[in-house]
């Protein structure tokens, strides 16, 4: 029996799905905005914290359950932000945290983050630092008994509501990787403002915007890591995502399938169910074997991962999974609109939205470029500026 | 072997591996002191397989909070850091 197909994990999918279904699609329009009800409500259900640790409030679960959650969460709701959202807290924050930092700052934030009273935000990207992160402007130079924070993020995930960020800024001069350094950085400090807020495409139900730090103190017990260490600490918060965040993904593809094969069965066209034309039943059927080996590949990886203390020794392994699962989603979704034709066209249809959300799969937690190049890389190739 | 020809086949097979890993290794008079990231010879992608080199080739565990530059600045460094945590295991 493969990990997916375990009796307890179907359990796990189905819950989280109609949990989805009843309290984050009922009367919410698929808008940009978060719903801090909404939100408090997937932490109460404990979707925050399956996987941390007992002592931080979360259930010690194994990270297999982690997928199942998120793609039971992702199946039943139509705002693939919100899943979006929670998903890469948990993981870019939370579990790098619980890796990475000081006994005192994972006691202080990671219970209230668990229990939804906190959203963290993940803020390394600036408008002229994307898959170039060690050419980012923010600096972190000292100052007295602190770090003075200085300069701007853009394309934040949960900008414009989050209540903490894991900021990476420059702290020296040094070329090569370890000019960053990691601060946890509580967004109430003075010298924090908000900036633009961006319109997205898809992945509705969570906002992604700027925040700006101007002069802002950050006590030394806020680092997280060691100074100039942060390429460690983006490790493991990219490795993270890049292995467990296509989690969210499978359950839009399981939706698509399913209306999908209802409607080819419904459908009439020349006299006979769409289904029945092997142009159609084709495309199903490879969105059925898509999907699966999706699954089987997520999965897997949670299932290595849970072996290993550090996401860094399965950085290639998860860039592959990334990369396949992203790409994959995107196919599945496009086969999906072919099959619904104009109907999945409309605003109100999932399958557009569905769409919408999978295309950003390949640019979030490293382009598919970005991928490409860690996967030849670690396979001997050498790099392009030698 | 003796002890200090054990010390130098650390720097010994760190060093062939950046040879062999990174071309612009070949723009720079390469020795173990020469430092790897002002002379552009490793990039950021680079630190993650000198990561790996270190976990595989001397069954390290390197934590998170150990990827910074003084353990990694020089072919010396990262011998140093890889017979530091040896003994402290």
């Amino acid at each position: 029996m493969q990990p997916w197909q375990e009796p307890e994990l179907e359990e796990v999918r189905s819950r989280h799905a109609s949990f989805a279904e009843k309290e984050l699609v009922a009367g919410s329009a698929a808008s940009d905005g978060l719903s801090r009800e909404q939100w408090r409500a997937c932490a109460g259900f404990g979707v925050l914290g399956g996987c941390l640790e007992k002592k931080y409030g979360g259930s010690g679960l194994p990270l297999t359950h982690l997928v199942a959650t998120y793609e039971g969460l992702g199946y039943g709701c139509n705002q693939g932000g919100l899943i979006f959202g929670l998903c890469s807290q948990v993981l870019s924050l939370q579990m790098t945290l619980q890796v990475t930092a000081s006994p005192q700052l994972k006691e202080r934030y990671l219970p209230d983050m668990i229990a939804g009273k906190l959203i963290g935000a993940h803020a390394i990207t600036e408008r002229g630092a994307g898959s170039d992160a060690f050419s980012i402007q923010t600096t972190a130079r000292h100052k007295g008994e602190c770090f003075r924070l200085d300069g701007s993020k853009a394309y934040v995930t949960a900008a414009p509501d989050a209540d903490l960020a894991l900021v990476f800024a420059r702290t020296s001069e040094e070329p090569g990787p370890f000019c960053l350094t990691a601060f946890l950085v509580d967004l109430g400090w003075e010298g924090v403002s908000r900036g633009e807020v961006f319109n997205k495409s898809g992945l509705k139900g969570i906002e992604m915007g700027e925040l700006h730090f101007d002069g802002v103190s950050i006590p030394m017990d806020h680092v997280v890591g060691a100074e100039g260490g942060g390429v460690g600490i983006l490790t493991e918060s990219t490795g993270w995502e890049r292995a467990l965040l296509p989690s969210t993904l499978l359950g839009p593809m399981q939706r698509s399938i399913d209306s999908c094969t209802a409607w080819a069965r419904e459908r009439e066209q020349f006299g006979r169910p769409i289904g029945a034309f092997q142009q159609v039943s084709a495309k199903i059927a490879n969105m059925v074997m898509r999907h699966q080996i999706c699954r089987q590949t997520v999965y897997d990886m949670a299932e290595r991962l849970q072996q290993s203390a550090t996401v860094h020794p399965l950085t290639q392994q998860g860039a592959i999974v990334k990369l396949f699962v992203t790409e994959t989603a995107i196919q599945v979704q496009l086969d999906a609109l072919q099959i619904m034709g104009v109907r999945g066209y409309l605003e109100e249809s999932t399958v557009q939205q569905d769409l919408k959300d999978s295309l950003a799969g390949t640019l979030w937690s490293g382009t598919s470029e970005t991928l490409r190049n860690t996967i030849a890389r670690f396979s001997g190739l050498p790099t392009a500026n030698s | 072997m003796t002890v200090r020809e054990n010390e130098n086949s650390i720097e010994k097979v760190i060093l062939t591996f950046i040879k062999e890993q990174f071309p612009a290794a070949s723009q720079v008079e390469l020795t173990t002191e020469t430092h790897l990231f002002r002379e552009g010879v490793v990039d950021s992608i680079g630190i993650l397989l000198l990561v790996r080199m270190l976990e595989e080739q001397f069954s390290l565990s390197v934590d998170p909070s150990q990827m910074v530059l003084a353990n990694f600045e020089t072919v010396r460094a990262m011998a140093e850091f890889v017979r530091s945590s040896k003994s402290e295991n």
